[in-house]
């Protein structure tokens, strides 16, 4: 029983096929959009990889921006990489993240005011006052260092239910990674002497 | 090397150099300016008390607790309402804002000040602005309390503060419409920098 491989059909076979020329030239496209998927591959993994790196690291802190409520300095789908520093090291006008003493979610916002009893005063850059409670010292997770672009907006697609975008962008991964196999297989060289053999 | 490697390791090695350019140090947004609000918003609600948003419902409140504007071009914020191309009469946007009390003292709760930063072709007095109070978090059920109706730029303060002395919220309907006698001049105009602020006092 024969069976047709996806190698098998994609090898040309320069003896009988008269259009080589052309065969040669889609391996090279092939090729190339194999190298640009590895590019892709590897902008979103990095930015990723760095991305959730805090939560294993100690000392490290990373936290999605998912409101526009410091605008323009964050944008939401940002991954703000904080570093937990004293409160004392920070100056003011700085962005800290910290948890939310009331919601207890991760909160990141500037630092506005250190009080003489060691808590601080926050507010969003678009928020028209502070926020209302002052934040005790012990829930300062650390003074922005990074931001990571980009790489909230899955989360945030999926808080926000928006199906569609989460599904394009898994899609576009998938075919990336579908692709890059043409950039990294000996078989898809397009100048190997495997591929040129039987040229003119 | 081949060529074929060449292009590989320049490959990988942009990657990775375009993903590491992309991450910018926080300490540069750090000096921008922090009151920037964009051109063409009509309206940037922020809160003293804690703004809590309307759960389970999506096309109307403020879901993140952090103040987002109610209104605003589209793009600033999860529940923000798009403002961006009103016309006379059509009914303007309508968005909804809970407002919680998480103190611990008796205090009085109201929506103290409605102010306006940049009005081009002062279309504040040509925006009519209806508030209704409700005790639900959402916005339905029966109105609580008439909170203002009548234009953005006469805008003053005519609500009956509510009390709590534990946590508590009030919702809030902002309705704002371009009056339908509002004339060419207006075409293009914007009013920004709208900031809502409530107040609690404690009593």
């Amino acid at each position: 029983m024969a069976v047709i491989t996806d190698r098998q059909a994609e090898s040309p076979s320069p003896a009988t096929d008269p259009g080589m020329g052309r065969v040669q030239r889609n391996g090279e496209t092939r090729f190339f959009a194999g190298l640009l998927s590895i590019v892709v591959l590897l902008i979103f993994g990095t930015l990723a990889v760095i991305a959730v790196l805090p939560i294993v690291v100690p000392g490290y802190t990373s936290a999605s921006i998912t409101t526009g409520s410091m605008r323009p300095a964050l944008r939401p789908g940002d991954v703000v990489i904080a570093v937990s520093q004293d409160l004392s090291d920070i100056e003011e006008g700085a962005i800290v993240v910290y948890e939310d003493p009331r919601s207890h979610d991760l909160v990141t916002h500037r630092l506005i005011e250190i009080r003489g009893d060691g808590s601080f005063i926050t507010k969003g850059d678009m928020n028209g006052a502070p926020d209302p409670v002052p934040i005790p010292e012990g829930n300062l997770r650390g003074q922005a260092q990074w931001i990571v672009p980009f790489v909230g907006w899955p989360r945030l697609w999926l808080l926000d239910g928006q199906w569609l975008l989460l599904a394009v962008t898994v899609v576009t991964l998938a075919t990336a990674l579908w692709f890059s196999r043409y950039g990294l297989d000996a078989d898809h060289d397009p100048w190997s002497e495997k591929r040129l053999r039987g040229t003119p | 090397m081949t060529r074929a490697t060449t292009f590989r390791v320049a490959a990988v090695f942009s990657g990775f150099l375009i993903a590491i350019l992309m991450i910018m140090t926080a300490s540069r947004a750090v000096f921008t300016d922090p009151t920037s609000n964009d051109g063409n918003a009509v309206a940037a609600g922020t809160v003293v008390l804690n703004n809590v948003g309307v759960p389970n419902n999506t096309d109307s409140g403020i879901g993140d607790g952090t103040g987002d504007p109610m209104f605003d071009t589209p793009g600033s914020g999860t529940y923000t309402v798009d403002a961006s191309d009103m016309a006379p009469g059509d009914g303007g946007v309508v968005n909804c804002i809970e407002i919680e009390y998480s103190g611990t003292v008796a205090s009085t709760i109201e929506l103290t000040s409605v102010t306006v930063g940049t009005d081009t072709a002062s279309m504040a007095a040509v925006l009519d602005l209806t508030i209704d109070r409700y005790t639900s978090t959402d916005c339905t059920g029966t109105v609580d309390a008439a909170v203002y109706s009548g234009t953005l730029a006469a805008w003053a303060d005519a609500e009956t503060a509510w009390s709590a002395s534990a946590t508590a919220s009030r919702s809030y309907e902002v309705t704002i419409e371009l009056q339908s006698t509002a004339g060419n001049p207006y075409q293009g105009a914007t009013t920004s920098g709208i900031d809502f602020e409530w107040t609690a006092t404690s009593s």
